[in-house]
């Protein structure tokens, strides 16, 4: 008999459609901070608050700064440097960040705002890889929060838990949360608590949580995304569980028009295999096999279509399909070596640095303007991942910060009224800060590089490591055919 | 909630399972993001040194008279554009894109004006244009005298609801 393919690590290939649904649901990674700052009375504080809005933190640090330094703020000074902490976070200075929020530690002044921005940087630092640090910054957080802000808080802390292997008490820290309310209004909070339960193994508690999203009655576009995401996440865990009758009724829930339909034909596809339903499971996964290499799901599907016709001891078919399917992942692995080429001669890098990051249904309509469909599906795991969008955000803000010093060097070469020893003091400063800005520029842009080619190589290992299993599970064919024929 | 946020979690939980050991080239972008870091701190710090010469920081190098405008009204007014004039003479307008009066309505103040006056008596009116109701065309203007002296000058000016009229209006007042 051929191997089976284990489902769970041909499902390991990053799916489009579950990509995109994170692309269009994911924020940049440096998203306006919202925080209720409450009364403000001073305009020229209230102009950083606009600033922060408006996410044009540049500018509001510089005002900022220059406010704090030059007009008396009065007893709102404590503010600024809360503000100021919230731009330094927005543009990307955790450092910075946290020196300001560790000075207003003894004061008691807007405590409950002073609690937001730690988490802010909690987060930040979650997101960098920062785990001690994130843990550190939640530490500091004093009393509780209010209701929503204490439960992100509980997340944050357990999911760091987690990653420092610290279960039990990540389990302890969960079974607090209490989620009372309309279920639309708590939807996606309880997919992320469902989603850190099955880390910790609680499995039953999770598949709670995903049944109340799965039956959220809602018309609101988000909302149905995510209970799609919750239809899939339980259908593939019920399969992990060996239990496909459930795993069906969750999976033909999906939309049929929404983005993960396909990882629904191919959960269906699996489910109906594990129920013996072979010829089932063929009719979904060649539904989805149409749809061509494009769709990594499609590519997972042209594996398991074959072992099903094995399974049905069809073995003839099963070899022929087999060597289609050979084919195919022969010309994803041909895709991907271009592919790999064109990142590194830098054609496909100048690409993605003018594109940018997949965040939403418009840039991803951006790209399929620019780039072949087949070459995208590969490389939408990097332009959705957390790593690119934040690298890429530094490289926007280089490049804004290198005019501002262009910017800098014309006004002082045309400035009348400065001194020589000004001008000469300044200048050399500003020169030596743009050869830096540009070196970081570049030195970002090999980063990416470095990155976007890393991805595709886990990729291609994987188009590579499917090969291989195909010409495995035919060769067990003859085998046994071989073998039957001596009998 | 925080959706974004709920987001970021999804999206870290799901997407990455052993977060650290899984991000490829990890450290060395902490490092570049390290002396990034550092760097724009650099940057902003010659910024402000520098904000004589920049003409955004108008306001630090002279004796301006600097005018803000801010919001207390929610959607049920739609704030179209508002105008200056300084002693009869126009000198600036604005109209507001939905993401600007957003930022205002969500706390901000909006630099509207920064000028150099020379000091003497001035009178500024401010106007705006918007639309009530079931669309129904809206104007209202306030006019306010001051004295400018050899010092900056804060004006702010809040399109505020006053209660007994139920219309926006422009609320002046002076800051130090």
């Amino acid at each position: 008999m051929p191997r089976a393919t284990d489902w769970r690590s041909m499902t390991k290939l990053v799916p489009l459609g579950l990509a995109l649904l994170f692309a269009a649901l994911s924020a940049p990674s440096r998203a306006a901070i919202e925080i209720e700052w409450g009364n403000v009375d001073d305009p020229r504080l209230r102009e950083a608050i606009y600033d922060l809005n408006q996410e044009d933190y540049f500018a509001g640090i510089v005002r900022l700064v220059t406010n704090r330094n030059f007009v008396n703020l009065g007893p709102e000074r404590d503010t600024v440097d809360l503000l100021l902490a919230a731009l330094y976070l927005g543009y990307g200075m955790p450092d910075s960040a946290k020196e300001l929020l560790s000075e207003q530690l003894d004061k008691n002044s807007r405590t409950d705002v002073q609690n937001l921005l730690w988490l802010q940087l909690a987060k930040a630092r979650y997101q960098r890889g920062q785990v001690e640090d994130a843990a550190t910054a939640l530490g500091q957080i004093r009393g509780k929060m209010i209701k929503d802000s204490e439960i992100e808080r509980r997340l944050v802390y357990a999911m760091v838990l987690i990653q420092q292997n610290q279960t039990k008490k990540a389990a302890e820290v969960l079974s607090v949360i209490d989620l009372k309310g309309n279920i639309n209004s708590t939807a996606f909070i309880r997919y992320n608590l469902a989603v850190a339960l099955l880390k910790l193994n609680r499995f039953g508690e999770a598949m709670e949580q995903f049944k109340q999203i799965s039956e959220m009655n809602t018309a609101q576009k988000d909302l149905l995304a995510l209970k799609d995401q919750a239809l899939i996440a339980a259908g593939f865990t019920l399969l992990r569980n060996k239990d496909p009758n459930q795993a069906k009724t969750y999976l033909e829930q999906v939309r049929s028009d929404g983005v993960l339909n396909g990882k629904a034909y191919l959960g269906l596809g699996w489910a109906y295999s594990m129920m013996d339903k072979n010829k089932l499971a063929i009719a979904a996964w060649t539904e989805l096999e149409k749809r061509g290499i494009s769709d990594p799901t499609a590519l997972e599907a042209t594996l398991a279509i074959p072992y099903a016709y094995s399974k049905l001891q069809a073995y003839r078919q099963a070899v022929t399909i087999y060597e289609g399917a050979v084919t195919k992942l022969q010309d994803a692995s041909k895709t991907l070596d271009g592919l790999i080429s064109s990142v590194k001669s830098g054609k496909t890098t100048d690409v993605i640095l003018r594109q940018g990051p997949m965040t939403n249904a418009n840039s991803m309509a951006e790209y399929r303007r620019v780039v072949d469909a087949e070459e995208l599906s590969f490389l939408v795991p990097v332009l959705i991942s957390f790593e690119f969008q934040e690298a890429h955000r530094n490289y926007l803000d280089m490049q804004t910060l290198g005019k501002k010093v262009q910017q800098w060097i014309t006004a002082l070469e045309r400035a009348k009224n400065v001194s020589p020893s000004f001008r000469e003091s300044y200048m050399g400063r500003l020169v030596k800060h743009q050869t830096e800005v540009n070196n970081a520029t570049k030195d970002l842009e090999k980063y990416i590089k470095r990155l976007t080619i890393h991805q595709l190589n886990v990729q291609e290992n994987r188009v590579n490591n499917y090969i291989a299993q195909a010409r495995f599970s035919m060769a067990q064919i003859y085998d046994q055919a071989a073998r039957s024929s001596g009998e | 909630m925080n959706r974004l946020f709920a987001l970021f979690v999804i999206l870290v939980v799901v997407a990455t399972p052993a977060r650290t050991a899984e991000i490829p080239l990890a450290k060395e972008y902490q490092n570049l993001d390290k002396r990034i870091q550092i760097l724009k701190a650099s940057v902003l710090s010659l910024g402000q040194d520098l904000s004589l010469l920049d003409k955004g920081m108008l306001a630090f190098s002279g004796n301006p008279l600097i005018v803000y405008l801010s919001t207390d009204i929610d959607d049920a007014f739609e704030l179209q554009a508002v105008e200056l004039e300084i002693n009869g003479n126009f000198v600036a307008r604005q109209e507001f894109l939905p993401n600007t009066l957003h930022a205002m309505q969500n706390g901000g103040a909006q630099r509207f004006l920064v000028k150099e006056l020379p000091s003497g008596d001035y009178e500024i009116k401010a106007s705006l244009f918007g639309k009530v109701g079931k669309g129904r065309e809206h104007r209202a203007s306030t006019v306010y005298s001051f004295a400018k002296e050899k010092a900056p000058k804060t004006i702010e000016f809040r399109v505020s609801n006053v209660r007994e009229r139920f219309l926006p209006e422009l609320i002046v007042k002076e800051w130090d």
